[in-house]
């Protein structure tokens, strides 16, 4: 019979492949995770408890450095870093919201190019958003000289005030990606619902939230551990306003000297733990619902139609936000980099283009630009596809203890600044028995690019569980029931309905690697600076002007490669790809 | 003006489309990064891993030329570095950073060291090092040192110093201050409130030195407190480092400020208005090169002849042109070597030397109180 | 060649294209972690060309046991076979891609990144026709499901009924042995629903291939099935044409799922030939179908089709059963009636052609071959009692298991 003499033969080689490859997979994964973060993670906490491991100490098994970190500067470091975060993830969901609820639900004008800016500020570096407000703000800074006197606003923002606002800046974007999915899939019914039943607006608000919930849980668990590990704003604002956060102290901890990596450790234990709680808190809140509770059944959303009074209103907010996030920080940066090296003053016959030409013509200054821009473009690269992984994984209707730990694990990496990345590389990387075994990675690019890719890989995912969860997995379904194999039914379905998403998330980590500085500097192999590291050692040696330009020469590398990246893809990708994931 | 821009994009897409296909050129575009990220990858594993190997090779064979690790904060290493790989052919690497994630990398390093010079200022690392056993002692380069030299080379020999710097003195804005204080006394008195600022000893390297030095001047660690409080009680402004203290003082937050004296002199030198003054009692900051004990001995041996050829004239000459408004301001320690014109006779700076073994083992609890009581 | 059974084709034009294959489904298990088994040591055969549909309510099953004969779910145990080769035990797993099979779903699936006419030819790239030939194909299928104007837009651009055209062009454009259809109606417009059922139906037996289809909807069942097979929580209940399941449901979930009047306490009397056993209703004595022996006098309960029940004036001499109407409801060519009986119990949809007023008494004559009697204290069902007697609806009880049908490995 036709049918049997000839489906055998297809079965011979179609069986096992798939099937081999899924089982090898979890696997796979995990032990990459292991790898590239639980081990080099779990030394360096371990170095808290057991310092004389790898020879941080003579102990095996201590509490003493637990004793130091819940005191003095470093408890207040951590405690500063809890009330911080906290504050930061609520401010940043609620700016959040009201975005998200423009884009998603209004009809304000421009709806794709507020979302494309709300990327842009993800992408921007925090520690150029601090520079550009601290050039703005510091007396005699650039506002002073446009005859403004800001004496009231800079006194507030050099403190907690400007630390919470700029990393609020910095966690709106996150929150605003959390969360605009699900706002944008609530149907109109359930407050139809509502006030058809007697409800007012704000009752309304009082039904719809609890369905937003689980949205605005994974946000405020996803700011504040971006916002608890952030470095950018630690190191400037907080520094300069002399304002203990945890990551500074934790960072002191290994730069002063001597190094002391066991009470760096006991913070990091502060900071797991604080994202534990934060997780706990998330876990209790929701009592075990997940992302998914918006069904597939619900209507698309009505979008709610502004008069002009209110187009102008919501324009206004969009103007303000972005200016403050986005127009500030890079007018400041920029006019910081024309300003003549010590000049006394800023004035305009100050501003020079000689810097520039000066980062051109060094070629020490270029090389650092290349080595991270290809370090960047394979560890980025490496995220988006361990990214689309896991995340995945972890959208699964069915997440089993496996995935579970997989999430909590990422977001509590997230929660660690890079350093304890960096120090837990040299910890496990450069153990004697790894190089007996012919293992040796430390002092290699690979280990540096390695450690981009663990460092990148948690907020990859975080930015695409959002959009994973919106895919309907049924259109993966489909495309093998009509004879796709495995990789083609990603290639042709999932991977096009992700196409936008993967594209930012790409340019995230690409310009997260670009700018990485605390890894860098711990593992950058000799002879091979990377570009942070080159910017520093420019301002550490008081070069300041040409480090400034550098800067900015490397901000304008990275929206370049944005600006190109997009245009390809605006070019190349089929209809279809650039219909799918826009506002309409 | 939006149309026709986004009409000629279309244009353009749909040309591109005609030339390539659309799943052509995205899949050319797909190989292109590939191939990139391949070759990418490719060269990285050649350059990355070839290293460790030949070091390996190194630990067996003594002859071979293994590469020597230089780990540097100077802001003239990298002529330093280069100049010294033409002289000698020894392939040389530089790790260039901030003192700070230096000493942090080898201490990371503490059971497996991957180091093999190291070349930073200030004296207290090198003698905590040397304590641990993490400094090669004994060895001292045949130069002709001058009598300053003498008195910082440690007894052990487990270092070398290589050029003074003072550890802070004082910049001012000679338009603000028409009569400067000439002695860290004055910095009390009333006509200076506000106008004076420091590093953060926390964050700043250089600055640690700097307040174990001025306790040390006061007489002790409690005098130092006294006389670090009054100063707070007059106004004194803390910034993290060099740089944004430089910065306050160029946009006139503060008038004056105690800095190391070879970033004042850099600073000095560009800006009109600008002057330095040297106060009685300032603290010597030597730069110094350690060599790694545990290194495998070709590294050792070509750490030695490093540190030789730094001190030798060229070695020399090349500190003191690498890094002009920087690092390269400092006062050589080998008789017949001049600093670079401008500087001031070491002679008539009021210097004093502290004891690195004293002072160096109190940083951590002199900073936390430095943190909790002043900057705060 | 021709696979015997195999129910004749359109005609010679049907080109490329699968045979229709035998479906056997054997003792297959599936369950998911943390739940009571999904699929429940479930067998059954379809043979070439015929049409089954798998009727259940939700969490019965019925999607997961389509998605494990797709290929999207794997089994736990047991063995699924198509065309008599084996394509799914616990060990061995055959990808739907290589089944040879097309699929309609529920929420259409239809890929939004592409047109219509691009979403129907991607199921055509496995038939390797040139790039003219599968577009007139492509074309060609769109027309016949009455959307060749609409080939160039995006499913968003489309109303649902014309998404669920394109969707089921694309599973029919490749002439596939086998096709499954997961609830294909169930999120249209009654109307709708109706008509593209009978598009459904002529289009398929235009090309013959095997079909499993499943639904909740029992009208929507009998309307299109050779054979329908019921499935309560995992397990196959029933299996046989749509006659013999209306006219022998073999448990009380199956008669309840396939339309009831309503249920009627009784106490058995004695056998009246054949399978019809006496009982009394409201103390009247009424001939019922028993397809179980059951105890003399013992309390029991009288399932009743709604067509078995006849509305009389309550003096007539062919009343069994005297009861008020309660409500009344215009169906269009006439009444359905509500019918309190003296016991309290109630039937529905009893049909008349003239009009009953609310509060009449009115007298019910009973069809015996409609009337089934069970043990009042069920074994047959499972102690479903609460299974809602209206086979439509979803009881929300259940519907916690709706995830158990969903997502995929």
């Amino acid at each position: 019979m036709v049918i049997t003499d000839r489906l055998p033969t297809r079965l011979v080689g179609a069986v096992s492949r798939p099937g081999r490859l899924a089982a090898l997979g979890g696997p796979a994964l995990w032990a990459l995770f292991f790898l590239i973060l639980l081990l080099p993670i779990g030394l360096f906490l371990l170095v808290a408890i057991a310092p004389a491991v790898v020879g941080q100490g003579h102990a095996w098994f201590t509490l003493a450095n637990f004793a130091a970190a819940l005191q003095g500067q470093t408890l207040q470091g951590v405690a500063d870093s809890l009330v911080i975060s906290v504050i930061t993830a609520v401010c940043s969901l609620v700016v959040a919201l009201v975005l998200a609820w423009l884009v998603q639900r209004t009809t304000i004008p421009l709806r794709g190019l507020w979302t494309v800016l709300i990327w842009v500020v993800l992408l921007t570096p925090s520690f150029l958003t601090s520079l550009g407000w601290e050039r703005l703000l510091e007396p005699d800074g650039i506002l002073v000289h446009l005859g403004l006197n800001p004496a009231g606003v800079s006194g507030a923002f050099f403190g907690p005030a400007g630390v919470i606002f700029v990393l609020t800046t910095k966690g709106v974007p996150f929150a605003f990606f959390a969360i605009s999915a699900a706002l944008g899939a609530l149907g109109r019914e359930f407050e139809d619902a509502a006030r058809t039943h007697g409800a007012g607006r704000a009752a309304a608000m009082r039904v719809m939230l609890p369905i937003l919930a689980p949205a605005f849980w994974s946000a405020l668990a996803i700011v504040f551990a971006e916002t608890i590990s952030d470095f950018g704003v630690a190191t400037t604002i907080a520094a300069t306003a002399n304002f203990p956060i945890a990551t500074q102290t934790l960072f002191n901890a290994v730069d002063n000297f001597p190094a002391n990596f066991p009470v760096a450790a006991a913070v990091g234990w502060l900071l797991v733990g604080s994202v534990g709680l934060a997780l706990l808190a998330q876990s209790r809140a929701l009592r075990g619902r997940s992302y998914q509770v918006l069904g597939g059944r619900t209507r698309p959303s009505v979008r709610h139609r502004l008069g002009w009074r209110g187009t102008a209103v919501a324009l206004a907010v969009m103007l303000v936000f972005f200016g403050l996030s986005l127009g500030v920080p890079f007018a400041g940066a920029a006019s910081a980099s024309l300003v003549k090296p010590t000049a006394a003053v800023l004035t305009w016959s100050s501003l020079t283009l000689k810097n520039y030409a000066q980062v051109f013509h060094h070629p020490t200054l270029l090389g650092p630009l290349g080595l991270s821009a290809v370090l960047a473009l394979i560890g980025t690269t490496l995220a988006v596809v361990f990214g689309v992984i896991v995340a995945r994984t972890l959208t699964k209707r069915r997440v089993g203890p496996a995935a579970r730990m997989l999430d909590l694990l990422l977001l509590a990496t997230v929660g660690l600044p890079g350093i304890v990345l960096g120090a837990g590389y040299i910890f496990f990387y450069n153990l004697p028995w790894l190089n007996d075994i012919g293992i040796r990675l430390y002092g290699t690019l690979i280990l540096l690019d390695m450690a981009y890719l663990a460092n990148t890989l948690p907020s990859t995912t975080r930015l695409l569980v959002g959009p994973m969860a919106q895919v309907q997995f049924g259109l993966h379904d489909a495309a093998r029931v009509h004879g796709s194999g495995a990789l083609r039914a990603w290639r042709t379905t999932v991977i096009p309905l992700l196409s936008r998403s993967l594209l930012w998330a790409w340019l995230f980590g690409f310009t997260g690697i670009l700018f990485e500085l605390p890894i860098s500097q711990l593992l950058y192999p000799p002879g091979q600076e990377t570009l942070s590291v080159a910017i520093n050692a420019a301002f550490a040696n008081y070069s300041y002007a040409p480090g400034t330009t550098l800067m900015v020469v490397s901000v304008a590398f990275a929206v370049g490669v944005v600006g190109i990246v997009l245009l390809l893809f605006r070019l190349l990708a089929p209809r279809g790809w650039q219909r799918v994931g826009r506002a309409r | 003006m939006a149309t026709p821009t986004r009409r000629s994009l279309k244009e353009v897409r749909t040309r591109m489309r005609h030339a390539f296909g659309t799943h052509r050129a995205l899949a050319a575009l797909a190989g292109l990064l590939a191939a990139l990220a391949i070759g990418a990858t490719t060269g990285l594993a050649a350059v990355g891993l070839s290293r460790p190997a030949d070091q390996a090779l190194g630990t067996r064979s003594h002859a071979a030329k293994v590469p020597l690790i230089v780990y540097s904060a100077q802001g003239y290493d990298m002529n330093e570095v280069h100049a010294f790989q033409k002289a000698t052919g020894i392939p040389t690497e530089l790790v260039c950073d901030s003192t700070g994630p230096l000493l942090a990398r080898i201490a990371a390093q503490r059971n497996n060291p991957q180091w093999g010079l190291l070349w930073v200022d200030g004296n207290q690392p090198f003698a905590a090092l040397d304590r641990q056993g993490l400094m090669l002692r004994g060895f001292e380069p045949a130069v002709r040192w001058t009598s300053t030299a003498l008195k910082l080379i440690p007894n052990d020999k487990s270092f070398i110093p290589t050029g003074i710097t003072i550890a802070a003195t004082l910049i001012y804005n000679s338009k603000r201050i028409k009569t400067p204080p000439t002695d860290f006394r004055q910095l009390l008195l009333p006509q200076y409130k506000g106008l004076l600022g420091m590093n953060n000893p926390s964050i700043s390297g250089p600055t640690y030195p700097y307040v174990s030095g001025l306790m040390a001047y006061m007489g002790g660690i409690k005098q130092g407190e006294e006389y670090l409080l009054r100063l707070k009680a007059n106004g004194l402004h803390i910034f993290p480092t060099n740089g944004n203290t430089l910065h306050a003082l160029q946009i006139g937050q503060i008038a004056m400020a105690t800095i190391q004296s070879s970033a004042i002199i850099g600073a000095v030198e560009q800006t009109p208005g600008w002057k330095i003054s040297f106060f009685k009692g300032v603290t010597l900051l030597p730069s110094n090169i350690g060599i790694d004990p545990k290194a495998p001995p070709a590294e050792v041996a070509e750490a030695k002849r490093f540190a030789s050829y730094v001190l030798s004239h060229a070695g020399q000459q090349q500190m003191l042109t690498g890094d002009p408004h920087g690092d390269s301001n400092f006062w050589p320690l080998i008789q017949g070597e001049s600093p670079r014109p401008g500087m001031p006779a070491l002679s008539s700076v009021p210097y004093q030397a502290t004891n690195p073994y004293l002072w160096g083992p109190r940083e951590s609890s002199i900073n936390s109180w430095f943190t909790a009581h002043i900057v705060q | 060649m021709r696979v015997p059974g195999r129910r004749a084709a359109g005609g010679g034009d049907v080109a490329p294209g699968g045979e229709a294959p035998t479906v056997e489904v054997v003792d297959v298990v599936k369950t998911f972690p943390g739940a009571p088994a999904a699929l429940d040591h479930i067998t059954l055969t379809c043979e070439p060309g015929r049409f089954l549909v798998l009727l259940g309510p939700s969490g019965s099953g019925k999607t997961t046991l389509l998605r494990t004969i797709a290929g999207i779910e794997r089994v736990s145990s047991g063995t699924i076979r198509i065309g008599g080769t084996t394509v799914g035990t616990d060990r061995l797993h055959v990808p739907p891609e290589r089944r040879e099979l097309a699929m309609v779903f529920q929420d259409y699936a239809l890929w939004p990144h592409l047109t219509a006419a691009q979403n129907v030819a991607y199921a055509l790239r496995r038939r390797r026709l040139g790039p003219d030939a599968a577009r007139q194909r492509t074309e060609a299928m769109l027309e016949r499901v009455g959307l060749g104007r609409l080939a160039h837009r995006y499913p968003s651009e489309l109303s649902g009924g014309e998404q669920q055209r394109v969707a089921l062009a694309r599973a029919l454009v490749a002439h596939p042995g086998l096709l499954l259809f997961d609830e294909p109606l169930s999120n249209l417009d009654a109307d709708l629903r109706e008509r593209l059922r009978v598009e459904i139906a002529t289009l398929v037996r235009e090309l013959g291939p095997t079909v499993v289809y499943i639904t909740h909807d029992q009208s929507e069942a009998f309307a299109l099935a050779d054979e329908v097979g019921i499935l309560q929580r995992g397990r196959l209940v029933q299996l046989g044409t749509p006659e013999t399941i209306y006219q022998h449901p073999a448990t009380a979930f199956v008669a309840r799922f396939t339309g009831l009047a309503g249920e009627i306490p009784v106490h058995v009397g004695a056998p009246a030939g054949d399978d019809r056993v006496a009982v009394t209703v409201a103390g009247t004595p009424v001939v019922a179908r028993a397809p179980r022996t059951l105890d003399l006098g013992a309390p029991a309960r009288m399932l009743v089709r709604p067509s078995a029940g006849t509305l009389l004036p309550a003096t007539s001499t062919d009343v069994q059963v005297l009861g008020r109407v309660r409500d009344v409801a215009f169906r269009g060519r006439g009444y359905e009636h509500v019918v309190e009986l003296a016991d309290g119990s109630r039937l529905h949809g009893l049909f008349a052609e003239e009009r009953w007023g609310r509060g009449d008494h009115v007298g019910v004559a009973l069809d015996p071959s409609g009337c089934l009697v069970l043990e009042a204290d069920p074994i047959g069902d499972d102690g479903l009692r609460g299974q809602g007697p209206q086979p439509t609806e979803e009881p929300a009880a259940l519907a916690v298991e709706e995830p158990l049908v969903d997502g995929i490995g």
